[in-house]
């Protein structure tokens, strides 16, 4: 009850502030559409004709609205935390009845929301873009799977923000094209999987800056390695020594982000639940979730303790 | 614990320690590898506020004023001792004594600045659990009550000062909690903005029955609002008691005599009653005699006569007296003084 009445609070204000800050917004938005277009075109034109080009694309892309993803949700808990405590605002939310964890969860579900949004809109932008650049000069080859595959990418994302309500319609035309298979059921799950194990993974960097404050700083570099695992993250990733195995399923993103791949990608459907990477997708949540919640709670009190929840 | 007491402290104490790498030791200068540091901020310090009551918490910069004020809130843990809040113990039933307070943190962000005081009451009230036509009427009742109504749609950001400090106390008083904490309220505002909250406390406190407790370095704040008042000094409580009887401590009737010229003070000295004079060349009134005369007040008034009498006789004019009012300003000073050089408590 707590964490929605929570949520509700953290939704309007989030509204309020996007509406009232509407221009700031809109030209975020405008940014991150002109980049996103051009990596990909860039990534496209940079890569000599292969038997795939448009398809390590479209990983490539996927990869990183993952890695970002990941980036900002860690960020929330690292650099976000430690502003929090800087202003004084982590002093005021603490001080809410319904404690520290269920304000955090809370915010991360609305950050979250707002990103899958965004994205939404931004790729739905860069897939019209492409598509008028198709229709218009009867683009060559290269072209027409550029389009297919950022209209791929656009269509994937809202089936993987919003499972059950793009469901069937998008999925059906992504399998028609043959590039993107967007299943309800191993979307919603690897989504929700996905967002705990991020989030438990945020409670353990959160509880650490609570006590020790720099970390937000050196988190920074971790959010980096995040989002560059997830933009490489692939099966291939079973070829490797088996040390730099372990170490890549420990990073809570690494088999998010494959799965997410094989099912949007190779169309591997509800068969993901049977690949290694959904097990230690599994672990990585049953392993962080209750990891980052003891560590936040342990350090949270350590924090009162040491007077640290106010102070940088 | 006090079954009356709305906030009590039993003998709490709190020390903080702080590591240092590379730096510059504070004391001897010298850079080390590695020191730790450790700050005695609130020594043992016992008291309570009754429902109805404004306790002023006085001290120095560092004085543990403010932790004293989060350990109520639950912000920081004492290391040993126990607050209760409302007959709850403070760590043990910390979300539901939250419920019971309404804290002003000084110098942080207690509003969300893109928002407007409606719209941050209507969030914090959420965050709380005050919510639907409650959460509506009492915000409209608060910003009523505080003097924000005509700003109520205006952004957090484009207010004064004081209305962000007046907005920070609503949102504080959104949960109509029995207590209230408020670190330093009134710092940095201007006359009418302090003279504002200072009014709005006192009309909780007598109207609303709320537990107030302030702390502040403005001592005319104190002496005006406060019911009592408690010095804490270098962590320890150095004094605690109701603002009158702190202020009537230390006075000594001592009388200044303003004058013509400065007289001869071993005839004023000589007099029966008077226990010490003082002459002094002001450069605004003029010279001016202090003496300090005897408690008894039979005695000290023959001894005033006596006084006036000797100056007539010897040719000085008298142009006025007055009786020296100790303020607690001058209490507080003392005070501190006393407990840096003996320790006692008053």
């Amino acid at each position: 009850m707590g964490f929605f009445l929570v949520l509700k609070a953290e939704v309007v204000r989030s509204m309020i502030v996007t509406r009232r800050y509407w221009f700031a917004t809109v030209t975020a938005l405008f940014v991150a559409c002109v980049m996103f277009s051009a990596f990909i075109n860039i990534f496209l034109s940079g890569i000599v004709a292969g038997a795939d080009m448009a398809g390590v694309a479209v990983d490539r892309a996927l990869g990183l609205v993952i890695g970002i993803f990941a980036f900002s949700m860690v960020g929330m808990f690292s650099t976000g935390l430690a502003g929090m405590a800087r202003s004084g605002e982590l002093e005021q939310v603490y001080m809410s009845p319904h404690g520290l964890i269920t304000n955090f969860m809370a915010r991360s579900t609305v950050a979250t929301v707002l990103s899958i949004i965004t994205w939404t809109i931004l790729l739905m932008f860069v897939s019209s873009a492409f598509s008028a650049e198709t229709d218009g000069a009867k683009a060559d080859e290269q072209v027409q799977t550029a389009h297919a595959d950022a209209a791929a990418v656009a269509e994937a994302t809202p089936t993987e923000s919003a499972p059950g309500a793009a469901g069937e319609d998008s999925g059906k035309k992504m399998k028609a094209d043959g590039k993107i298979h967007a299943d309800p059921l191993p979307m919603v799950v690897l989504f929700l999987l996905t967002f705990f194990s991020m989030t438990g993974f945020g409670f353990m960097i959160g509880g650490l800056v609570l006590v020790f404050k720099q970390i937000g700083q050196v988190a920074v570099i971790l959010r980096m390695i995040m989002m560059g695992v997830a933009w490489k993250a692939s099966d291939a990733l079973y070829d490797q020594h088996w040390l730099l195995q372990w170490v890549a399923h420990a990073v809570p993103v690494t088999d998010a982000a494959i799965c997410l791949k094989l099912v949007l990608l190779q169309n591997y459907g509800t068969h993901i639940f049977t690949h290694p990477s959904f097990l230690f997708l599994l672990a990585s949540v049953a392993i962080w979730t209750p990891i980052g919640l003891i560590c936040f709670k342990a350090m949270e009190n350590w924090a009162r303790s040491k007077g640290t929840l106010g102070a940088f | 614990m006090s079954a009356t007491a709305a906030v009590q402290l039993c003998d709490v104490d709190k020390i903080f320690h702080t590591r240092h790498f590379f730096t510059k030791h504070e004391e001897t200068g010298k850079r080390r590898l590695y020191y730790k540091k450790t700050v005695h901020a609130v020594d043992h310090i016992s008291l309570e506020i009754k429902p109805g009551e404004i306790l002023g918490l006085l001290g120095r910069n560092g004085a543990g004023k403010t932790t004293t004020v989060k350990m109520i809130s639950g912000l920081v843990k004492p290391n040993s001792g126990t607050v209760y809040v409302d007959g709850m113990d403070v760590e043990k039933k910390r979300l539901k004594v939250l419920r019971k307070i309404g804290v002003v943190l000084e110098g942080t962000r207690t509003c969300v600045w893109p928002l407007t005081p409606l719209e941050n009451l209507s969030y914090f009230g959420n965050l709380r659990d005050v919510k639907g036509p409650v959460l509506k009427e009492r915000s409209a009742e608060l910003l009523e009550f505080i003097g924000l109504k005509d700003k109520m749609n205006v952004e957090v950001r484009k207010l004064s000062r004081g209305q962000k400090q007046r907005l920070a106390i609503c949102i504080a008083l959104i949960t109509d909690p029995p207590v209230l904490l408020l670190d330093e309220p009134t710092t940095g505002l201007d006359v009418q903005s302090s003279r504002a909250i200072k009014d709005k406390l006192i009309e909780m406190t007598r109207e609303r029955g709320k537990c107030v407790l302030v702390t502040t370095h403005d001592m005319n704040t104190a002496q005006e609002v406060c019911d009592r008042v408690a010095i804490v000094h270098d962590g320890k409580l150095a004094a605690c008691k109701p603002t009158n009887e702190l202020i009537g401590l230390f006075s000594d009737q001592t009388y200044h005599l303003h004058v013509d010229r400065i007289p001869d003070l071993a005839g004023v000295r000589a007099v029966p009653g008077v226990l010490a004079s003082d002459a002094l060349e002001d450069e605004g009134t003029g010279p001016r005699v202090s003496v300090q005369f005897c408690a008894d007040e039979s005695e000290r008034s023959s001894a005033l006569y006596s006084v006036m009498e000797r100056l007539r006789g010897s040719g000085v004019t008298l142009r006025s007296i007055n009786h020296a009012q100790q303020t607690l300003e001058d209490v507080f000073l003392r005070i501190t003084e006393k407990t840096s050089k003996n320790g006692e408590k008053v």
